[in-house]
């Protein structure tokens, strides 16, 4: 109940930024895409943060979020002995998995924060926060009926997330380039970053197959032995 | 103080109307401005040395908005049957240094917000995040030492061959996977501790070390008053500049310029700030 | 007056028969220093978790605690690392205060105080990633002393740390006790410091009080010997001491001089010689980048098959580094190591490391099926179908040591194998090793433990700043050395020669006889 209520809050703010860009653009008589879109991603993290405020009080559940957001950000310095995989968006699923939409969001949205620091802050941090977090809170909700115990479920959702992550990437450079939103150019844009994003879906679908099960069962472990995330 | 020791408080509100108001302008002077403070501050403040790649992306954006975008009224040359106009390609390069001073600002951002600063914000919003964002940053030092460890164990025991692909991916996978239950079993220790620090107290406060200065006060002033100015004068509607269909300027008039004078000084607070910083600096020593 | 009374306090875990606690009645006296002692499981953790409301463990509990006036109790535990709550040592600092609501400025100022008076001013901006094992314990100490807790409680707070760090941490908590008079309650295996210094002493054997009673007192109470006492205390109880001598170093001095002849002066010092070399190091030069300074400068070293050869060396001397170099993990950039065994394996001092499965059976199968032999002689049968992450400290040492020696390694190089192992583990492993030794395996120890190392160890060498500085037998370190040596060579010298270890002296005693 409080996670639909949730989504409404960011979606009536996502209403709201963009009536809020329309009337921008005309009163400037000019497009700003750029400027709306980053306050939509940002604002729209807003009632994520102030439903994990307010749901999660339990020490031990915060101190297991904090470990799967370094546990992410610190994935990438694990794999190096296999290039190009970087295990971020199939443990932000895992973790909305097992861990409920809150911790979902909140390891997502961290995650993107913290490792742009070390690899540079830029507007495409507010955007990798929304995404992540929302891939995070979106298994979370899926996961709560068990859909995604279902492996075909698990298979299509990863990919998807890995399509829609990629999509919304590029969507994020057409506006900064452009300022406005230019269909060919997207095109553009999707056409020539496909094999990246093949390589990441891929790679993403390997990480949720082979790390699903043993995590998921630590994870298991973890929540039953100190009753985490009820 | 420099300007990175400045207030959270001052610092985002100047980041928040530099970025922002950089956005929502084309107007070419106020776009120049832009970045040229945005690069000069990341030069001298950040010390940044791979600046100049950026150069590059504005190029790029620049000679590709022509071929996709057709407006415009004065014809250079036909590009595959298409036109290839003076307007396009200036409206290209503009937006090429829009994004670029936007990412110089987001680039000086990330130096100046470190993870104390960064925090304070996150506090402010959810005190709770706050606490999340430091603990994170305590444990991924913490959990690349041990993944170094137990990497090390499973390499000197040789349960896994290294040389082969799959060896080397069932390596990695078990590593992974010994260290989420490390990470996590000794995570619980650490909650266990937190919690017999009354962490779980509903009226919890957020300490900082920053204090609030005069210099604060003043930086922010500027700021603000910079801020309402450039306000006033965009929304009144001056130095609106149209691209399409041919280039029109509408701001050469002396409101245009207090315009650009207060974008001006607003792009150059913290080089102005570090300056005169600089500058007393060497004259209290002098005087010693 | 009494600020804790515990009276008739049982208490059972919902997975085990046997009760934790059984029957405990303690009082405890505001500005009481208290010391709990007893072998591994004997339930001090549990008594002491008991005492805070947000650690109780969960289980069967009857008796009663009854506190004066609701006092504030604050905990240290033994882990450093896992007491970490926040990336910067002030924030650590100012955490408690921030539970409880305070504001900025008072924060402020008692965040100040407590770090000067633990001395942590120098590393107040630092982030608690580069701090050294002592340092984070302290901070761990100085974090809870903020909020001015009325009852401190320490649960084996040093057993992580090296033995320099630990005396300086035992340093501050007397320090803390003498000057502020606060009631602190602790649990120790390093009894030495303590012992004299607790108002009480408090002996708990399979969650029942034994004793409690000063130190002096306790004396007669002692049956068994699981207990670390104090290095006096041992002696006088293996000679069955009836006057009463003080428990210190100089009190054993006199008390030796006292009662034995020393007609013979010392123990014969044989080595045998006919081992096979098993591993040899020639002028090792190592750095891990290419900019950093040298870890290891010109290090000579060699091992044997059938002994047991001990790296003794401070923080940062380069005993670690160097083990990585005979793992193969890493290679020395200069110099030469020959290994003329088949497979070199290594116990790190994170034993869990070890570990890759959720099950101890799955991760000894996965080195080789025939692990029960070796199940059955590290004594660890029992434990084959629990979670590596639910044993205990010397549990999970020797599923460690089993999965390693799976391996077949005709050499074994051990990290540190006593650091948080009382003295009753610390006997499981000294018979552990003393068999492989005999089945021919070359033994490599990396040790802070002195004592521990003089009773085992064939050989010694002593390392310091990336070299070796001394090396021969046990009795000839230790003797010659004037500071970095055992207790039993400090308190015995002056009438012994060569006398190391305990049963140098108590046998030296014997064969002498009393006055």
């Amino acid at each position: 109940m409080v996670a639909i209520k949730t989504y409404i809050k960011s979606l009536s703010a996502l209403v709201f930024l963009l009536a809020l860009a329309i009337s921008a653009s005309i009163f400037f008589q000019n497009e700003n895409y750029m400027f709306v879109s980053l306050c939509a991603a940002l604002i729209s993290c807003i009632p994520f943060f102030t439903s994990f405020e307010r749901n999660v009080n339990n020490a031990r559940e915060i101190v297991v979020i904090a470990v799967m957001i370094a546990l992410c950000v610190a994935g990438r310095f694990i794999f190096m002995l296999i290039p190009h995989f970087k295990p971020v968006t199939a443990l932000i699923i895992i973790t909305g998995m097992y861990f409920g939409t809150d911790a979902g969001f909140m390891t997502g949205s961290l995650t993107a924060l913290i490792s742009n620091m070390q690899y540079g802050q830029g507007p495409w941090t507010v955007f990798q926060m929304a995404v992540w977090g929302l891939i995070g809170f979106a298994a979370g909700a899926l996961n709560k009926k068990g859909l995604l115990k279902n492996k075909l479920l698990l298979i299509l959702f990863t990919a998807f997330s890995g399509v829609i992550y990629s999509l919304i990437m590029d969507i994020y450079t057409t506006i900064s380039t452009e300022n406005t939103f230019i269909v060919e150019k997207y095109i553009a844009y999707v056409m020539f970053s496909l094999p990246i994003m093949i390589e990441y879906v891929v790679s993403n679908i390997i990480f949720i197959l082979a790390l699903e099960k043993p995590i998921g069962k630590k994870l298991l472990r973890i929540k039953t032995k100190y009753g985490l995330f009820q | 103080m420099k300007f990175f020791e400045l207030h959270p408080l001052s610092l985002i509100l100047f980041f928040v109307s530099a970025i922002a108001f950089t956005m929502i302008t084309m107007n070419p002077v106020l776009l120049l401005l832009s970045f040229l403070c945005g690069f000069l501050a990341n030069a001298f403040i950040s010390k940044g040395r791979d600046l100049w790649i950026y150069l590059f992306l504005i190029a790029i954006i620049g000679i590709t908005n022509p071929v996709f975008s057709h407006n415009g009224e004065t014809v250079l040359f036909y590009l595959f049957d298409q036109r290839f106009t003076l307007e396009a390609l200036v409206y290209g390069f503009m937006s090429g240094i829009r994004i670029v001073s936007v990412i110089y600002w987001f680039r000086l951002f990330g130096v100046v917000f470190k993870q104390d600063k960064l925090n304070w914000i996150l506090g402010k919003v959810s005190p709770k995040l706050s606490v999340v964002f430091s603990m994170a940053l305590r444990f991924i030092p913490l959990v690349k030492k041990n993944a170094k460890d137990i990497y090390n164990a499973q390499i000197s025991m040789c349960s896994f061959k290294k040389d082969t692909l799959s060896g080397k991916f069932q390596l990695v996978f078990n590593v992974f996977s010994a260290l989420v239950s490390m990470s996590i079993e000794n995570a619980i220790d650490t909650a266990d501790t937190m919690r017999s620090r009354g962490f779980e107290n509903k009226n919890r406060t957020a300490y900082s070390l920053f204090s609030f200065r005069v210099k604060d006060i003043i930086f922010m002033a500027i700021t603000i008053i910079d801020d309402i100015l450039i306000t006033y004068f965009l929304f009144s509607g001056i130095a609106s500049f149209y691209y399409y269909p041919s280039m029109y300027f509408s701001g050469n008039d002396n409101k245009a310029l207090v315009l650009y004078a207060a974008f001006a000084m607003l792009c150059a607070l913290p080089m102005i700030n570090d300056f005169t910083e600089d500058l007393r600096w060497k004259y209290s020593i002098s005087k010693i | 007056m009494e600020i804790l009374n515990i009276k008739n306090l049982t208490f059972k875990y919902p997975s085990e028969s046997r009760n934790a606690l059984n029957n405990v009645s303690l009082s405890v006296e505001k500005g009481d220093f208290i010391l709990l002692c007893g072998a591994s499981g004997s339930g001090k953790s549990t008594l002491l978790r008991l005492l805070i409301n947000s650690l109780a463990p969960f289980g069967e509990k009857t008796g009663e605690i009854c506190f004066n006036k609701s006092p504030h109790i604050a905990l240290v535990g033994q882990d450093a690392e896992t007491q970490i709550v926040s990336d910067t040592v002030w924030h650590n600092l100012a955490f408690y205060l921030e539970s409880m609501g305070e504001d900025s400025n008072s924060i402020r100022a008692k965040v100040a105080e407590t770090a000067e008076f633990f001395d942590l001013s120098g590393i107040f901006h630092k982030e608690t990633a580069n701090l050294s094992g002592g340092e984070k314990q302290l901070l761990n100490l100085a974090s809870v002393m903020v909020a001015d807790p009325d009852i401190l409680l320490l649960d084996e707070p040093t057993s992580q740390l090296d033995p320099i760090a630990a005396r300086h941490f035992i340093e501050a908590v007397k320090r803390l006790h003498t000057e502020t008079n606060l009631t602190i309650i602790i649990s120790e295996h390093r009894t030495e410091e303590l012992w004299g210094f607790a108002d009480k002493v408090c002996l708990l054997e399979d969650g029942e009080v034994v004793s409690y009673a000063s130190g002096n007192n306790t004396y007669s109470a002692l049956k068994s010997d699981c207990i670390d006492l104090p290095f006096a205390l041992k002696l006088y109880k293996e000679l069955d001491v009836k006057k009463e001598y003080p428990i210190s170093i100089s009190g054993v001095r006199k008390f030796l001089t006292e009662n034995f002849k020393n007609e013979i002066p010392e123990l014969s010092d044989e080595i045998e010689l006919n081992n096979k070399v098993a591993l040899k190091a020639c002028r090792i030069f190592f750095r891990y980048e290419k900019n950093t300074p040298d870890i290891l400068k010109g290090l000579d070293f060699n091992c044997n098959f059938g002994e047991i050869t001990t790296l003794l060396g401070g923080n940062g001397s380069g005993k670690t580094t160097f083990f990585k170099l005979i793992a193969n993990l890493n290679k020395p950039y200069s110099g030469k190591i020959k290994n003329y065994g088949t497979k070199t394996a290594v116990l790190p001092q994170n034993v869990k490391s070890v570990f890759t499965k959720d099950v101890l059976r799955e991760d000894l199968a996965l080195i080789s099926e025939n692990f029960v032999d070796i199940c059955k002689e590290l004594n660890i049968t029992s434990l084959l179908d629990k979670n590596p992450y639910d044993l205990s400290g010397g549990e999970a040492q020797r599923a460690a040591l089993a999965k390693i020696l799976l391996t077949k390694p005709d050499i074994l190089c051990l990290d540190e194998p006593t650091k948080g192992i009382d003295s009753k583990g610390k006997r499981a492993i000294k018979e552990i090793l003393l068999d492989l030794k005999k089945q021919g395996i070359a033994i490599v120890i990396v040790s802070h433990d002195v004592d521990f190392t003089a009773e085992i160890s064939d050989k010694c060498a002593f390392l310091f700043d990336g070299q070796i500085v001394s090396n021969g037998t046990p009795k000839q370190i230790f003797s010659s050395n004037k500071f970095y040596t055992t207790y039993a060579s400090l308190a015995s010298r002056h009438h012994f020669k060569n006398t190391v270890t305990l049963n140098d002296i108590i046998e030296l005693c014997k064969r002498n006889g009393c006055y």
